[in-house]
């Protein structure tokens, strides 16, 4: 084991001093339900931990007229039931209530569940289908990358060294027409999803489709956008026909997971064609409800 | 490098040092020497090494050891003692929930704590409690059962 270091910076400039101080060496620990693991296990072996524990201004929840704002360190557990106060996280805070088991959602952070990037990750599925983005901020500025452009594959972010992922943003939409859902699958509660389907719809009076998303977890590296099954559904009446069927078999058609212990390929793929149909089926009701 | 690390444990305070790629569990176990927190998988999925952090259940095995420092965990050892059992204790021995009992004090720390929340929790609920704490030798019926006994007294009283 390399000598190890850990400072505690208390400001979101102090960490990212001391992020750009020690370069590539440094890691930083949020919730560290990830990070106890791997450096337990000297899976990764940093000369200096960045505990951003203390760092204040990380925790709140915030809304404008633009969307929403989720600071990185708020925790899982403190997500769920979030939509009373903000309803366009619904989909978000029903996701979160199946993450893994209370005890680690209650110091697991969002900021550093979206880091991990892992590929079966349910938080970035469903922020992919609610078109969010995040705040890098480091010594020299700050940026804001979507998610999709920020999950580069599993386990691989755009992070660079020396930048802090510091919030969430996730834009607001019309509530009166529009709305997200998420349906996971597992075979015992606290695993992760074997699949996860996130859709987002946005319907015209009529029931024709204005806008559609639909995100397929766990069936490549990062979340997978289901183009195909999209293109089904815009701009076509999507209520009381087959269109929603169509999608989940033009979703599943257009994956290629690979199969483990858990589950095999096929099994995978008849579940995006099963949690495509659910999960759009539950954003229309919402949004026509 | 070793850091520090105070830590109030069932009242008493204690002062280690850990390296920063310890877990609370190893401070626990190996530094402070109360072996009643269990370890089993190590890799944050079965939760015999559960403990309560300012009366949060955590995974002590998912935590590092100075993310703790200054804060205080209770453990098995802080529930009961063998002349003096918790009343979930006494229920657990009663109800039969105690198998080769690995699982058994985090267990426990998740049923007090779901009892501290909630006083009368229905079955659903209480089974839910458990999605972090596997029990490979399936005490869930009798143990589901002894917590709804304690949550019945209360209500009788
Ligand atoms: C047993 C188990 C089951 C799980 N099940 C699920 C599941 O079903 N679904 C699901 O979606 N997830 C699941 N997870 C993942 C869990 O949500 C994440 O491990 C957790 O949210 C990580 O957050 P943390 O704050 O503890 O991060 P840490 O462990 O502290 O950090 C994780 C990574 O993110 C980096 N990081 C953290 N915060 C920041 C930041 N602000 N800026 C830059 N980098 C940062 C760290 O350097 C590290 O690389 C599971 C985890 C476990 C252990
Ligand atoms: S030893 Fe910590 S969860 Fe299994
Ligand atoms: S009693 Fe044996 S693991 Fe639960």
């Amino acid at each position: 084991m390399i000598d190890c270091h850990y400072l505690e910076p208390t400001t979101v400039s102090e960490a990212c001093a001391l992020l750009a101080e020690h370069g590539d060496g440094a890691k930083v620990v949020a919730g560290g339900q990830q990070m106890s693991l791997l450096l337990r296990n000297g899976l990764i072996q940093p000369s200096h931990l960045i505990s951003i524990q203390h760092v204040s201004g990380l925790e709140d929840i915030a809304e404008s007229a633009d969307g929403v704002t989720i600071g990185a360190k708020v925790t899982l557990n403190r997500l769920i039931g979030v939509d009373n106060a903000h309803p366009t996280l619904r989909a978000l805070s029903r996701a979160v209530e199946d993450v893994a088991d209370q005890q680690i959602r209650n110091f697991a952070t969002l900021g550093g569940a979206i880091c991990e990037a892992h590929p079966a990750s349910d938080i970035n599925v469903v922020l992919s289908t609610l078109n969010a983005s995040v705040k890098l901020v480091s010594a020299s500025g700050e940026r804001v990358v979507s998610i999709d452009d920020f999950v580069t594959d599993a386990f691989a972010t755009a992070v660079r060294p020396g930048e802090l992922l510091t919030e969430v943003v996730v834009p607001s939409f019309d509530l009166t027409s529009a709305a997200a859902a998420y349906r996971r699958f597992v075979l015992r509660a606290g695993d992760y999803s074997v699949v996860g389907v996130g859709t987002f719809v946005s319907l015209d009076g009529a029931g024709s489709c204005q806008d559609v998303r639909i995100v397929v977890g766990n069936c490549s590296g990062t979340p997978a956008q289901a183009q195909e099954a999209e293109g089904r559904l815009k701009g076509h009446n999507i209520v009381g026909n087959n269109a929603l069927a169509d999608a989940g078999d033009l979703a599943a058609a257009h994956v290629a997971p690979s199969g483990d212990p858990m589950a095999s390929s096929e099994y995978k793929i008849d579940l995006v064609n099963v949690l495509t149909r659910e999960a759009l089926a539950e954003a229309v009701a919402l949004a026509t409800g | 490098m070793k850091y520090p690390l105070s830590l109030t444990v069932n009242d008493e305070n204690y002062d280690v040092l850990v390296e920063p790629y310890h877990t609370l569990m190893d401070a626990i176990r190996d530094g402070i020497g109360l072996t009643g927190t269990k370890c089993a998988c190590e890799d944050g999925r079965c939760g015999t090494c559960t403990v309560l952090i300012d009366g949060q259940l955590v995974k002590s095995c998912l935590m590092l050891g100075l993310q703790a420092n200054g804060k205080s965990v209770t453990t098995i050892e802080g529930m009961g003692s063998p002349d003096a059992l918790h009343p979930l204790q006494a229920a657990f021995l009663e109800h039969g929930a105690v198998q080769c009992g690995y699982c058994t004090p985090g267990m426990l720390l998740t049923a007090k704590q779901l009892l501290d929340e909630n006083p009368s929790p229905t079955e659903e609920d209480v089974r839910s409690a458990f999605v972090g704490n596997l029990c490979r030798c399936g005490v869930y019926t009798h143990a589901t059962e002894a917590i709804l006994s304690i949550a019945e007294e209360k209500e009788d009283r």
